[in-house]
C-alpha cells in the first residue's frame, strides 16, 4: 500500500539549514525524486550533483517506488496549448509539449496517443503517412520509419513497456490505393502493422475484422498485451493480441441501450466501458424532484460504467456505477443525442469528457464517487479548447 | 507472541511485538544478527521520535489486518495528522525513518518534505541543503 501524503505542511514555512544541511546524501535524493516533475526540473539547478542525479538510474528506481497514480497526468492538448491536470495537486500546469512543425502542405500533426511518457503525432483526418514520437521531458523526438501499407490511420495506439524504455505503435487502417473504395466509399479494406522500437520497423500484422468497423473510441492496451476497442454498429468490442498479432471479438453481450461507449484500462488489469443509456431513471432519482423534472428523469438518459469479467468462453458487462442524476444531466445536457464519449484512466481515475463539452467528469473507481474536473484560471479560454485527455506519466 | 526489547539514545526501554519490529529492516536485520536475547540498542534515535515511529507501524499494522474497517481517508487522516508536526520533528523522523529502514514512513516523510520545496525558488533550496561549512569551502 501508498501511504501517499498531500502533507498539511505549509510551505512557505522557512526550512532551517542548519537542520537540513545534515541529512544523508541517500534522503535528499528520495526527496527530489517524489518532487513533482515541473519542480524538480527547475530545482535540479540547485547543484552540480541533482542536475546529473535526474539522468541517474538511482532516480529511476526510486521515482518507480511512487505509486502510479502520483506520477499521473491528464494531458489535453490542442493547437499550440497543452496542459495537464495534476490529481494530486488538484491543478492545471502548461507544459511545454512539442509542436511539430511541417512543410505547409502537409496537414499539422497532434497528439493522437499517450503511453506512459511517451506520445504518438499523428493526422488522422487526412492522408498523412508520417508518425512522430516524442518525449516532451527529454524533447526527444522521432520520425517513425514509413508505414508499410497504411495510408489513411482508422485506429493508432501506441504502448510502452514500464520496464524498459521500448514500445510499439499499432495502426489500423486503409492503403488508400483501392479503386473500388472511391466508388463505394463505405465499403474499405482494413490493414494492421505494427512499429516495434526493438526492431526499429513496421511489421504487417492480420487484418482487422471485415465487419468491423471501428468507433471513436480510442482503445486501450491492458497489461496481458491486448489491445480494446470499441466496434460500431451495432456496438461491439475487438481486441488485438500484441503476441500473436490477431484480432478477435470479445464475446460479451452489450448491455442494452448502450449509446457512445468508450473503454477504459483500470489499473491497467481492468476492462471498464463507460456509456450512455436512455431509460426510465430507478431509485437513484431524487424523490424530493418537482414532479415536472421527475416526469422527465422518466426517460432521462444515464451515464453508466461496465466492467467486463472474462467468463469461459463468453464476457460479461456487469454494471459497476451509475453518474448522479443531476451530474449526468449536465453533462449531456452539451451533448448531442449520439455525440462519442471520450475517457481515459489516469491512475485510479476516469476522466469523462467528450469532444463537444466543455466539462469533464472525474469517476473515482475505488471510492465509486463522481466530481467535476476542475477548471483553473491558468486554463485557456479559448472556445474550441476541450478537455479531451490522455493519460501521461512523465518518464526519462 | 514474542517480544523485542528496543532500547532509545536516552536509555529508555521500549518492548513490542517482534511482527512490529521486523517493519524495521534495520532491527530485522539486528535480529537476524544477534537474537532476541539482549536489547537493541537504537542510538540514533531519540525516545520521543522512537514513540511516534512504533505508533505509525502500529497503526498502519492494525489497519492492514482482516476485518479492520479502518477507510483510506481516515488512514490518510492519520498520515496527514502524523506528519503535521514541527520542522525539527519532521527531520528528527526523516532521519530515524531512513536509520531504520521503515519503508512506508520513509516515503511519507520524504513526500512531506517534498511537498514544502516544490514551490521554493532553487536559491533558497541550495541554502537549505548546504551547511555552513561547505558554504565557506
Amino acid at each position: 500500500p501508498s501511504y501517499g501524503a498531500t502533507g498539511f505542511q505549509d510551505p512557505s514555512s522557512p526550512m532551517d539549514p542548519k537542520l537540513w544541511s545534515k541529512l544523508p546524501e541517500d534522503c535528499v535524493d528520495r526527496i527530489l525524486a517524489r518532487l513533482p516533475l515541473p519542480s524538480m526540473f527547475r530545482l535540479r539547478s540547485v547543484c552540480k550533483r541533482w542536475n546529473s542525479f535526474v539522468h541517474s538510474e538511482a532516480f529511476f528506481s526510486l521515482q518507480s517506488e511512487i505509486s502510479a497514480s502520483r506520477s499521473s497526468f491528464l494531458l489535453c492538448t490542442q493547437g499550440r496549448v497543452s496542459c495537464v491536470y495534476n490529481f494530486s495537486l488538484d491543478g492545471w500546469h502548461f507544459v511545454p509539449v512539442p509542436r511539430i512543425i511541417l512543410p505547409i502542405d502537409i496537414p499539422p500533426v497532434t497528439v493522437v496517443s499517450a503511453s506512459g511518457g511517451l506520445l504518438c503525432y499523428a493526422n488522422q483526418v487526412a492522408e498523412c503517412s508520417t508518425l512522430f514520437v516524442c518525449n516532451p521531458f527529454t524533447k526527444v523526438l522521432r520520425e517513425m520509419p514509413p508505414m508499410r501499407r497504411v495510408r489513411l490511420i482508422h485506429k493508432l495506439s501506441i504502448v510502452t513497456d514500464p520496464s524498459s524504455k521500448l514500445y510499439q505503435i499499432m495502426v489500423s487502417g486503409e492503403d488508400g490505393g483501392d479503386v473500388g473504395q472511391m466508388l463505394c466509399p463505405h465499403v474499405y479494406k482494413l490493414y494492421t502493422e505494427v512499429y516495434d522500437s526493438r526492431s526499429g520497423s513496421w511489421e504487417m500484422a492480420a487484418c482487422p475484422l471485415p465487419e468491423a468497423k471501428f468507433g471513436s473510441d480510442p482503445g486501450v492496451w491492458l497489461d496481458s498485451g491486448s489491445f480494446y476497442s470499441i466496434t460500431e454498429l451495432p456496438y461491439g468490442v475487438v481486441s488485438f493480441d500484441s503476441k500473436t498479432r490477431t484480432w478477435s471479438e470479445v464475446k460479451a453481450e452489450m448491455p442494452s441501450g448502450l449509446a457512445s461507449p468508450s473503454l477504459v484500462a483500470y489499473k491497467k488489469s481492468r476492462l471498464l466501458m463507460i456509456g450512455r443509456v436512455k431509460g426510465r431513471s430507478s431509485a437513484t432519482a431524487k424523490p424530493e424532484l418537482k414532479p415536472a423534472t421527475a416526469m422527465a428523469a422518466m426517460v432521462e438518459e444515464g451515464l453508466k460504467v461496465w466492467e467486463l469479467s472474462h467468463g469461459a468462453g463468453l464476457g460479461t458487462w456487469t454494471e459497476v456505477n451509475r453518474a448522479p442524476v443531476e451530474m449526468c444531466r449536465e453533462f449531456l445536457d452539451a451533448l448531442k443525442p449520439r455525440t462519442p464519449l471520450v475517457c481515459s484512466g489516469v491512475g485510479d481515475l476516469v476522466c469523462v469528457t467528450s469532444h463537444l463539452s466543455p466539462k469533464a467528469l472525474v469517476f473515482d473507481v475505488s471510492r465509486g464517487s463522481w466530481r467535476w474536473l476542475p477548471r483553473d484560471p491558468l486554463f485557456p479560454k479559448k472556445r474550441n479548447f476541450h478537455l479531451l485527455g490522455f493519460c501521461f506519466e512523465p518518464r526519462l | 507472541m514474542v517480544k523485542v526489547t528496543l532500547k532509545s539514545a536516552e536509555g529508555d526501554v521500549f518492548e513490542v511485538d517482534e511482527e512490529l519490529a521486523l517493519e524495521s529492516l534495520m532491527v530485522k536485520n539486528m535480529i537476524e544478527d544477534v537474537g532476541l536475547d539482549s536489547a537493541i540498542s537504537l542510538p540514533n534515535v531519540s525516545s520521543t521520535i522512537l514513540a511516534k515511529v512504533i505508533e505509525y507501524i502500529k497503526f498502519h499494522m492494525d489497519a492492514q489486518k482482516d476485518g479492520s474497517k479502518k477507510t483510506s481517508e481516515e488512514i490518510k487522516a492519520f498520515d496527514d495528522d502524523f506528519v503535521n508536526v514541527g520542522i525539527p520533528t519532521l527531520f528528527e523522523m526523516v532521519l530515524a525513518s531512513n536509520y531504520l529502514n521503515v519503508k512506508s514512513l520513509l516515503s511519507l516523510t520524504c513526500n512531506t518534505v517534498a511537498n514544502m520545496i516544490k514551490t521554493k525558488p532553487p536559491a533558497e533550496v541550495k541554502e537549505m541543503f548546504t551547511s555552513a561549512k561547505q558554504a565557506k569551502a
